[in-house]
């Protein structure tokens, strides 16, 4: 038989059911909005962090392109003083100092803004065979700007486009000769370290929310799996047979009503006592519980058996309870029988009480202990519940 | 519960019919209380006796401790089913002699 365990109230269950629910859909919600902010806030970060990158190359690459150029031609008009003669050879030092992976280039421009030397030998600058072009009349107006500001024997930097690519120029004269040197380098060259930057603060980002989803997936798993653990715990943990409800719903009410309100749908229920406990009759109570129990045809082993725990039970709550109030009531559901008892007394669960020592001889033998115990054997279920400043005890006879 | 009691010299045989519970154990306790003096044999007869609880119990351990205390017997008859499984429940079954 049951030892009446402690039935779980509906309320719990729901509560757990629902926290469970809205957990789970917090969880994802939280999980999702995360992933969101974080993409949004490591795309700003990249974005902000490679335009400075850039920025900061290309203001460096033009202060050295523009030094370079200076430099270059002041040796060159060293060199140009002894020969008088206009030489490929510093044109294709400057090239290749401009940029290690060949990609820059420099020329040499006459006063008459036409290209004398040039280490490119095709595109919008190179030296012509025959009568090389006036480049301040060229189509593309930013080469023209340049050859204009060449010619007239000037020095500085300028961003412009050549052959279709962007590119930085930096231009510088060689005084006495009305000649003048410009270096080119293509921006993507320099700006080739920023877009590495770019790409690795990309890859980062992405670990980072990659990480963040691990870590809010397994936070919503561990919630999740303690939810799912303490719902099975409730239910696993309700006496097997009794459904919450029934009996216990009006424990929790307010006020002098002590009655059942509402019980199963198949269960009859009838108030055997309902009052004072100076009011109480035990014989009158016994006799009202049999007739209602042979009314409903319940079978007589089983009659007497009920009579017993409802006599056990009752003359405990009467004697040591120290109630001013008491409620009896008999639910009937085929052959099965449920008695609740509940008083107003001091919160007492007589099924903590110890069980007495049946071994004992007459000499040795206390009588204190028998009562509930032979509830305890005799019922099939013994269910105690401290509710609504109530002491309530549910027995339960299976038919 | 109604008690019939019959003396015959040091026998007593107490007949009992109804419930032995709360409210009625109180009228048996006084016949125990009372009439026991010169008894060196207690017959109870619980032919007619509906059920016994724990109030019962306690009256029936008073009347066979002061039986035996004065080498006496206590001798229980015809307990019913439901009053014998009350017995092995609580050991009442190896303290009384119940025939």
């Amino acid at each position: 038989m049951s030892k009446g365990k402690r039935a779980v109230p509906a309320w719990l269950l729901g509560i757990s059911v629902a926290a469970l629910i809205v957990g789970a859909v917090a969880s994802v919600a939280c999980l999702y909005s995360v992933n969101r902010i974080m993409e949004e806030k490591g795309r700003k970060l990249t974005d902000a962090v490679t335009r400075n990158t850039e920025q900061m190359l290309e203001i460096m690459a033009r202060e050295r392109l523009l030094e370079l150029t200076v430099s270059r031609a002041e040796d060159f008009e060293e060199k140009l003083g002894a020969e008088a003669e206009p030489c490929l050879y510093p044109v294709n030092e400057i090239a290749e100092e401009v940029s290690a992976s060949g990609q820059g280039y420099a020329f040499l421009l006459d006063d008459a803004g036409r290209v004398l030397i040039s280490s490119r030998t095709e595109g919008e600058i190179f030296v012509c065979q025959e009568e090389a072009a006036d480049l301040r009349g060229s189509g593309n107006e930013e080469l023209a700007y340049l050859a204009e500001c060449m010619a007239a024997g000037g020095s500085g930097t300028q961003k412009l486009t050549l052959d279709g690519r962007d590119a930085f120029a930096a231009y510088a004269p060689l005084k006495g000769s009305g000649w003048s040197l410009a270096a080119v380098m293509p921006v993507d060259v320099v700006r080739a370290p920023a877009v590495e930057v770019e790409k690795q603060l990309k890859m980062l980002t992405e670990r980072e929310v990659r990480l963040q989803a691990v870590i809010f997936r397994d936070m919503l798993l561990f919630w999740t799996l303690t939810l799912a653990g303490t719902l099975v715990f409730c239910i696993a943990g309700a006496p097997a047979g009794e459904k919450p409800g029934g009996f216990r719903k009006h424990a929790g009410k307010a006020g002098k009503n002590m009655g059942i309100e509402k019980s199963n749908d198949a269960e009859k229920v009838k108030g055997i006592f309902r009052g004072s406990i100076e009011a109480v009759d035990m014989s009158q109570i016994l006799e009202s519980m049999e007739g209602y129990l042979k009314e409903e045809k319940i079978a007589e082993e089983n009659r007497t058996r009920i009579l017993v725990a409802v006599d056990e039970i009752f003359s405990n709550v009467c004697k040591y309870s120290g109630a001013g109030e008491a409620a009896i009531h008999c639910g009937i559901s085929g052959q099965r029988v449920r008695v609740l008892f509940e008083d107003d007394g001091v919160p007492y669960n007589p099924l903590l009480q110890p069980e007495p020592d049946v071994a004992l001889e007459a000499q040795e033998r206390q009588i204190g202990g028998l009562g509930i115990h032979i509830v305890k054997k005799t019922m099939d279920q013994v269910i105690y519940e401290y509710a609504g400043g109530r002491n309530c005890l549910t027995i339960i006879k299976e038919g | 519960m109604k008690i019939t009691s019959e003396r015959e010299g040091d026998c007593l045989t107490l007949k009992l019919s109804g419930r032995l519970d709360t409210s009625t154990a109180p009228s048996l306790k006084e016949v125990v209380d009372n009439e026991l003096e010169d008894v060196q044999d207690l017959q109870i007869d619980m032919e007619q006796l509906e059920y016994v609880s724990s109030a019962g119990l306690r009256v029936l351990l008073i009347a066979t401790k002061r039986m035996k205390a004065k080498d006496g017997t206590m001798v229980i008859h015809k307990a019913n089913e439901g009053i014998m499984e009350v017995f092995k429940i609580t050991g009442f079954i190896d303290i009384l002699d119940v025939k």
